[in-house]
C-alpha cells in the first residue's frame, strides 16, 4: 500500500524522512537506491533519451519538467512513470521539499512559478490517487482518512476552518455535507447525522454519492496545496535575511530554462489555435455569447454601469485585441498588440460606447465619470483621456467568469445550448468563433 | 388605519429627526463599533454622495442626525483602522438583502419599484428560510435581522465569517438561497440521480428553494428557456410539491423539460436576494434607526421576526398624523 508521504508532504513521516534525507551535502550526489527505484519501475522508459535523474536535485526538476511539458503534444508519460511508483516516496518527499524552496528563495511566493508549482503538486496527487482507486473503497476511505488526520480532524471539521479551502476552487461550498457549520466527511458520522433521512436506498451508496471517498480525496488534494502556498511564504520570510545555498539557486535557473523551452515549443507549434489568438482578430459578432449580445443592446439602471464597465469593456477589448489571454500566463497591456492604439480608439471604445448609450437612462448622461473607469479597466489609469503615456497605471482587466457574472448582474446570464461547460464569456467567443470558420471553410 | 407608503417631505424628516429619533435605537452591534465604520449620507434624495464620515461616539452621532435630518443614512458593513479613508479593511458583517420590490416571484399586483403587506411578508418568509440555513446548515450564531423600509437585511457577525473574502461570500450566498444546480461529486453510475431524493445537505436546501420559487410562480412569471406551455404545465402540477412529490411531479412535466424548469429556477433563486450586496466587502448599509424617507418607514432592527410587523413596528409616528 501507498505511503501517506507520497500523497500528503506535510504528513508526520514525510517530516521524518525530510530530516533523514534532506541533508544539504547530499543533494547532487548520484544515488543508487533511487536510480534502481527509477529502474525498476513498471512501463518506465529507459536509455538515454529518458534521462532518468540520479541525484534529489535532478529528481526535482524533473518532477516540475513533467508537469509542464505534459502541456505539449508531444509528451511521452513513459519517461515520467517513476513519479507514479510509490517506492519513490522518500526520494519525492525530499524533492518536493527542494522545490517549494527553491522558488520561495529565487521568485518568491507571489511568482508565476510558484503558482505553477502549486498545480503540478494537484496533478501529481491526483494521479498518485487515481492509482488507489482499484482498491475496494474502504481500503481507499482508509488510506484517506489517515492521510487526512494529519491536517485536519475528519471527525470534527467546521467549514468555516477551510475557507482558505474553498477559494481555492477545488471544492465549493455545496459540496460539502453541512450539519451545524460541521463539516460531515467520515461514514459514521454521516450515518449519525443523516441516518433518519435515508429510507429506501444503500446508505453506502448514499454516502459516496455526497460526499465520500471522492470527497476526502479533493479535500487532501486541496490541503495539500493551501499547505504548499504557506510553506512557501513561510520560506521566502525567513529566508529573506540568509544567503541562499547556491545549489537552490541553480535548481531554480534550471527551472526557468526548462520554463523557456516548453514556451518555446508551445508557441512555435505551427496552426496553433493559441497562437493565432495572441494577436488582434477582427470581431465576429455572430460568435458573441447571449450575456455579451443582450448587454450590448442595453442595460436599464441597476446593474447598468457594472455591466458596461466591468464586464463589456474587457470582454469587447480583449475579444478583438487579444483572445487567447486566458493560454497567456501573465498580464499584457494593449500596447503590446495594438501600438498606436488606432483599434482600440477605433473599434474596441466605439462599440463599448454604443452599448453605453443603449442604457436606459444613457450610462454617460448621467453618470460620465464611468468614461474615467472604462480607461482604468483598459488600463490607462484613471484618466478622461486614453492615453499611451498613462498605460500601466492601472491593470487591462481580464474577461469576467461566467460565474462571478451571475453573482454580479445575474439577469445578463440566459445561457443558451453552447454555453454549457463553459466558464468564461470570452472560451465561449473564442470556440464559437472557430466553429463558425470551421463551418463557412466546409461550405466553401 | 391604511399606512400608504409615501415618501416623507423634509418638513416630516424634521419632526422625525428632532422628536423621533433616539440614538439609543442604533443597534449595539453597531455603537460597539462606532469607530471602525464608515458613515454615508443621502441629504437631498440623489444617493450618498457625502461618504468617509466618522464619528468618535454616539454623541457625535446624535448631533450630526439631529443638525443634518438627512433623507437617508448609511453605516459601513466594514470594519476598518481608518475609516475615514476606507482603508486597513479588518472584517466585513456578511450580509444577505432582501427587497421586496426586487423578489422575482412576487405574487403581489405591486407596480414596479413598489412594496406592498403581501411582498413585505414574502420577504419576510425569505429572511427566514436564510436564517434557518444559516443556523441549521452552517451553523452560524449572531445574526441580526434589520427591517429596511422595503424590505429585510440579515447581517450576520458571527467572527467565524466576517474574515472571509469576496469569492467565499460568493459560494456562502448560492449555498443559502439555492442558487446552484447541485453537483454529485462522484453519480456512481447512477445516471438519473436527482437532488430531490437527497433529504439532507445542499440537495436539500436546493429542493426546498426551488419548492419555494414554484410554489410562488404565477402565470406571468418569466423563466429563462420556459415557455408558456411548459410555464402553464408547471402551474397545473405544482400541487404535488406540496405533498413533496417531485417524481411524480417530475413525470408529469417530463424529465427534458423538467430539467428545462429546474434550471431556470436555480436562475430566480439567484436574485431572490440582491447577491452583489453580499459580496461587496465595502458596502454601506442602512441605518437601522433611520428613516427611508422614500417610504415614510423606520429601518428597525427586529427583535422578534415570527411577530414582527412593518406596518405596526416601523411606521413614524408622522404617518399616523398626517391629515390627507
Amino acid at each position: 500500500m501507498m505511503k501517506t508521504s507520497f500523497i500528503n508532504p506535510f504528513s508526520n513521516d514525510a517530516k521524518e524522512i525530510v530530516r533523514k534525507l534532506g541533508n544539504i551535502e547530499y543533494l547532487d550526489k548520484k544515488d543508487d537506491d533511487l536510480v534502481n527505484i527509477i529502474t525498476h519501475t513498471p512501463s518506465q522508459q529507459l536509455g538515454i533519451d529518458a534521462q532518468i535523474p540520479d541525484t534529489l536535485l535532478k529528481l526535482a526538476l524533473k518532477r516540475f519538467e513533467w508537469y509542464l511539458y505534459k502541456k505539449l503534444e508531444d509528451f511521452n508519460e513513459k519517461k515520467y512513470e517513476y513519479l507514479f511508483n510509490p517506492d519513490i516516496y522518500e526520494y519525492d518527499v525530499v524533492s518536493f521539499y527542494l522545490l517549494c524552496q527553491a522558488l520561495a528563495i529565487v521568485y518568491g511566493s507571489q511568482s508565476h512559478e510558484v503558482k505553477q508549482l502549486i498545480d503540478s503538486e494537484k496533478e501529481l496527487i491526483s494521479q498518485r490517487l487515481e492509482k488507489i482507486k482499484a482498491e475496494p473503497t474502504d481500503v481507499q476511505s482508509n488510506f484517506l482518512r489517515n492521510a487526512l488526520n494529519q491536517l485536519v480532524d475528519t471527525n470534527n471539521l467546521k467549514w468555516t476552518q477551510i475557507k482558505e479551502v474553498l477559494e481555492l476552487g477545488q471544492l465549493d461550498l455545496n459540496n460539502l455535507l453541512l450539519a451545524d457549520g460541521r463539516v460531515i466527511i467520515e461514514f459514521e458520522d454521516f450515518i449519525g447525522e443523516y441516518g433518519d433521512l435515508i429510507n429506501n436506498r444503500d446508505p453506502m451508496a448514499m454516502y459516496q454519492v455526497t460526499g465520500g471517498v471522492e470527497l476526502k480525496a479533493t479535500l487532501l488534494i486541496s490541503l495539500v496545496m493551501l499547505h504548499t502556498k504557506e510553506y512557501i511564504r513561510t520560506v521566502e520570510e525567513k529566508t529573506k535575511m540568509v544567503e541562499p545555498n547556491p545549489l537552490l539557486i541553480t535548481l531554480a535557473e534550471k527551472i526557468r530554462d526548462v520554463e523557456d523551452d516548453v514556451q518555446e515549443k508551445r508557441f512555435s507549434s505551427k496552426g496553433s489555435n493559441f497562437q493565432n489568438d495572441n494577436q488582434p482578430i477582427p470581431y465576429n459578432m455572430e460568435a458573441f455569447p447571449p450575456c455579451v449580445r443582450k448587454c450590448m443592446k442595453g442595460i436599464k439602471s441597476g446593474s447598468r454601469n457594472d455591466a458596461i464597465v466591468l464586464f463589456l469593456t474587457p470582454f469587447i477589448a480583449y475579444s478583438r485585441l487579444y483572445p487567447g489571454i486566458f493560454g497567456l500566463d501573465e498580464p499584457i497591456k494593449i500596447s503590446q498588440v495594438d501600438p498606436t492604439l488606432e483599434i482600440t480608439h477605433n473599434e474596441v471604445i466605439p462599440l463599448i460606447y454604443e452599448a453605453a448609450a443603449s442604457c436606459s437612462p444613457p450610462l454617460f448622461k448621467d453618470q460620465p465619470q464611468e468614461k474615467i473607469n472604462i480607461n482604468s479597466k483598459l488600463g490607462f489609469g484613471m484618466h478622461s483621456e486614453l492615453k499611451l503615456e498613462n498605460e500601466g497605471q492601472t491593470q487591462w482587466y481580464t474577461p469576467m467568469s461566467c460565474e462571478k457574472i451571475k453573482l454580479h448582474m445575474s439577469t445578463l446570464c440566459t445561457p443558451n445550448k453552447d454555453c454549457k461547460k463553459i466558464g468564461n464569456p470570452l472560451t465561449y467567443y473564442n470556440r464559437k468563433r472557430r466553429l463558425l470558420e470551421r463551418e463557412e471553410n466546409n461550405n466553401k | 388605519m391604511e399606512i400608504e407608503l409615501k415618501p416623507a417631505s423634509k418638513f416630516e424628516r424634521k419632526i422625525f429627526y428632532k422628536e423621533e429619533w433616539d440614538v439609543k435605537d442604533v443597534p449595539d452591534f453597531i455603537t460597539d463599533s462606532l469607530t471602525s465604520r464608515e458613515f454615508g449620507f443621502d441629504h437631498y434624495g440623489q444617493g450618498p454622495n457625502d461618504r468617509y464620515k466618522t464619528f468618535p461616539d454616539a454623541l457625535r452621532l446624535k448631533r450630526f442626525m439631529k443638525v443634518k435630518q438627512p433623507f437617508a443614512a448609511y453605516c459601513s458593513v466594514a470594519y476598518y483602522d481608518k475609516p475615514e479613508k476606507r482603508q486597513g479593511w479588518n472584517k466585513s458583517e456578511l450580509v444577505f438583502d432582501v427587497d421586496a420590490k426586487d423578489i422575482p416571484i412576487r405574487t403581489c399586483d405591486c407596480d414596479e419599484g413598489q412594496v406592498c403587506d403581501k411582498c413585505l411578508n414574502q420577504a419576510k418568509e425569505i429572511v427566514l428560510m436564510i436564517k434557518d440555513v444559516l443556523n441549521d446548515d452552517l451553523g452560524l450564531r449572531d445574526i441580526n435581522m434589520v427591517y429596511s423600509g422595503r424590505g429585510y437585511h440579515v447581517r450576520v457577525l458571527d467572527d467565524s465569517v466576517t474574515d472571509s473574502s469576496s469569492d467565499m461570500r460568493g459560494q456562502i450566498v448560492q449555498y443559502v438561497i439555492g442558487a446552484k444546480m447541485p453537483e454529485f461529486l462522484n453519480d456512481m453510475g447512477y445516471t438519473n440521480l436527482q437532488h430531490f431524493i437527497i433529504h439532507y445537505g445542499y440537495p436539500n436546501n436546493f429542493t426546498k428553494w426551488s419548492k419555494y420559487t414554484l410554489l410562488h410562480l404565477t402565470k406571468d412569471s418569466k423563466l429563462d428557456n420556459v415557455n408558456k406551455k411548459l410555464l402553464n404545465d408547471v402551474l397545473k402540477n405544482r400541487h404535488l410539491l406540496k405533498e413533496d412529490q417531485w417524481g411524480l411531479f417530475r413525470a408529469n412535466i417530463g424529465p427534458i423539460r423538467y430539467k428545462k424548469v429546474i434550471e431556470a429556477v436555480a436562475r430566480v433563486n439567484m436574485n431572490i436576494t440582491d447577491t452583489k450586496v453580499s459580496i461587496d466587502l465595502k458596502r454601506i448599509l442602512r441605518l437601522p434607526s433611520t428613516l427611508h424617507s422614500k417610504v415614510s418607514m423606520k429601518s428597525t432592527l427586529i427583535k422578534n421576526i415570527e411577530t414582527f410587523d412593518p406596518f405596526d413596528d416601523a411606521v413614524p409616528k408622522f404617518v399616523y398624523e398626517r391629515k390627507d
